[in-house]
């Protein structure tokens, strides 16, 4: 571990570490009633890393059925459950709250606040998050079954179904609830709650980012829950919103639900580049390249996600001119994407690199994601998507970008803030075998399925003919393998790592990287900056 | 000044507009909230 220095650190501000475990509470009162953002912050992970099991024992369930033609394991309708409540679980069970279990461990220490800004409604908002995953999971076992209509519960079909639909439409609105009440308490912690010294443009990616996906959340949480709203009283109480049999419009659900649900995509990629324009720095040995371009170009995907959300229904009997302007305005997120890729490559470019496992992740996030950003700019062609839509092409791409990035980016953050949250390294030959087995299987899952996709495969179906076996054959292979990489990690490095089993962490574990959570030692203190540091003039190191 | 009244005060103060932009940005949300449910309910398409 080349880059793994021990420097033992001095500062005046250590006396916090002496008193650490003072406040701290024990046994299960310390979960429960917890108000520390340390503790919020694990209590997400673990949340989420639980969902991303469930999710991903569902996928393998597809998998298996797909695995060849004919009907093998389950029947159409259920098969139909599986694909909805995957697309649900691991949206808004496993990749949004694991960003926010980040937030909350990562940003008051890097921005050297005490705790966040509303430490009881944090703790409301992760408790929140238990009852609605309970009852998304207990629609399984609801008469009639889970919901079966796709994650995007578009209407008429929603309107349909069983009670099931309810307790769904419940449970999303209480997580709804719990991202909005993160996303206040995010906001107001970064914009106020800074250490002096640390203006807005000295901040750290990650938070800057972070505080980007924020607002986005709170601008277009809202509109998720009233189009479920909606939607609930088009099931019960004689609207006609979205119900053509009453004069409602089913496509008015479509726009409202793509008006949440692009940006929403932005929600669960932004934090992901945050974490990589961390890492990046800190394993070439160098400053980020263009750190202002990179604040821009985020805030500008922001606001581009809010006029691209017609792409995700050009087959809906869109006028010529709005596919034109969904078109263009969808390629547009391409610049400053590029910026962000550019930018990190540019950082790169004659750094003294090593590659680490969080490297490796960050790494094979950028070239897979740019693969899959690639296929988007095809998705995003009208006449191209008016063929595509809806087939494992469509699949295909947003695995590229969702698994490769957003999991990947989460992987890659784990790795590198482990030491600091854990106070034990993790070994780095697992992290490295954890790394490839992961890339190598999710290419063997996902890259066929484009091939699929131009083929013809529709999604969401439990069968197909014989001319898309051997492909199946190869993603459900591949899906496997990759689901068993997960248990791989979870076994062999996260439970280690909360055992504290592992070589001690030291404060600053890896020479190159920049930012008040190095200043602090490893694990980091029950409480941390209790008065605000004074900082140096880059805004990353704390003077005596 | 005492210094451990200014830094009362600075928390205090601080907690204060914590709560203020706090409140307006829950504000914001229930309006999007209502306001995306009223405009349908009102204007239709």
């Amino acid at each position: 571990m080349s880059a793994v220095l021990d420097h033992p650190h001095v500062h005046g501000h250590d006396s916090h570490a002496a008193h650490d475990g003072h406040h701290a509470p024990s046994g299960w009162r310390r979960w429960v009633y917890a108000t520390n953002h340390k503790d919020i912050g694990t209590l997400y992970l673990v949340f989420s890393l639980t969902m991303l099991m469930l999710g991903g024992v569902l996928a393998l369930l597809i998998r298996a059925e797909l695995f060849q033609p004919g009907l093998q394991f389950v029947n159409p309708e259920l098969f139909n459950q599986l694909t909805t409540m995957h697309g649900l679980i691991m949206v808004f069970g496993a990749i949004m709250p694991a960003f926010v279990g980040f937030a909350n461990w990562m940003i008051p220490i890097q921005i050297g606040a005490s705790d966040m800004a509303f430490a009881r409604m944090n703790n409301f908002s992760f408790w929140l998050l238990i009852p609605a995953g309970v009852m998304l999971v207990a629609t399984f076992f609801m008469p009639g079954g889970a919901p079966s209509g796709g994650w995007t519960i578009y209407a008429p079909l929603t309107l349909q179904m069983g009670p099931s639909m309810d307790v769904a439409i419940f449970g999303l609105h209480i997580l709804g609830a719990s991202s909005i009440m993160g996303s206040i308490n995010i906001i107001v912690t970064i914009l106020n709650m800074r250490a002096p010294g640390m203006p807005l443009m000295k901040m750290p990616m990650f938070c800057w980012t972070w505080l980007i996906t924020a607002f986005l959340l709170i601008a277009v949480m809202p509109v998720l829950a009233g189009a479920i709203t909606m939607t609930l009283t088009d099931r019960h109480f004689g609207t006609s919103f979205f119900n053509p049999a009453g004069g409602g419009d089913p496509v008015l659900f479509q726009h409202i639900f793509w008006f949440f649900g692009h940006p929403e995509v932005y929600i669960m990629i932004l934090p992901a580049f945050g974490i990589i324009s961390q890492i990046v720095p800190a394993f070439a040995r160098k400053k980020l390249f263009g750190y202002t371009s990179m604040v821009y170009a985020t805030s500008s995907i922001a606001v581009l996600s809010f006029i691209v959300w017609g792409h995700h229904m050009f087959t809906t009997g869109f006028p010529v001119a709005g596919q034109l302007f969904f078109m263009y305005a969808t390629m547009l997120i391409a610049v400053p994407t590029a910026v962000k890729i550019f930018n990190w490559i540019a950082t790169m470019w004659r750094g003294s690199m090593t590659f680490e496992t969080p490297m490796l992740f960050a790494v094979g996030f950028i070239f897979v994601f740019t693969m899959g950003g690639f296929t988007g700019l095809i998705c995003a062609m009208a006449p191209v998507d008016i063929q595509i839509q809806d087939t494992y092409y469509v699949v295909a791409h947003f695995h590229y970008v969702l698994v490769a990035g957003s999991l990947y980016a989460m992987f890659a953050g784990y790795y590198y803030w482990s030491p600091k949250w854990t106070g034990v390294m993790y070994s780095e030959t697992r992290g490295k075998i954890h790394f490839w087995w992961s890339l190598v299987s999710f290419n063997v899952t996902f890259f066929p399925m484009h091939f699929l996709g131009l083929a013809g495969m529709p999604r969401r179906y439990a069968d197909y003919p014989m001319q898309f076996a051997d492909f199946n054959a190869v993603a459900s292979i591949g899906g496997f393998f990759f689901g068993f990489a997960q248990v791989y990690f979870v076994l062999f490095v996260v439970i280690p790592g909360m055992r504290g089993k592992g070589q001690p962490a030291p404060q600053r574990p890896w020479e190159g990287a920049e930012g008040l959570e190095w200043e602090i030692p490893s694990p980091a203190p029950f409480h941390t900056f209790e008065t605000p540091p004074k900082l140096d003039a880059s805004a990353t190191r704390i003077v005596v | 000044m005492d210094s451990h009244i200014e830094s009362t005060i600075m928390r205090r103060d601080q907690k204060r507009s914590n709560r203020q932009i706090g409140i307006t940005l829950g504000v914001i949300a229930m309006v999007f909230f209502f306001g995306c449910i009223a405009r349908m309910a009102l204007l239709g398409r």
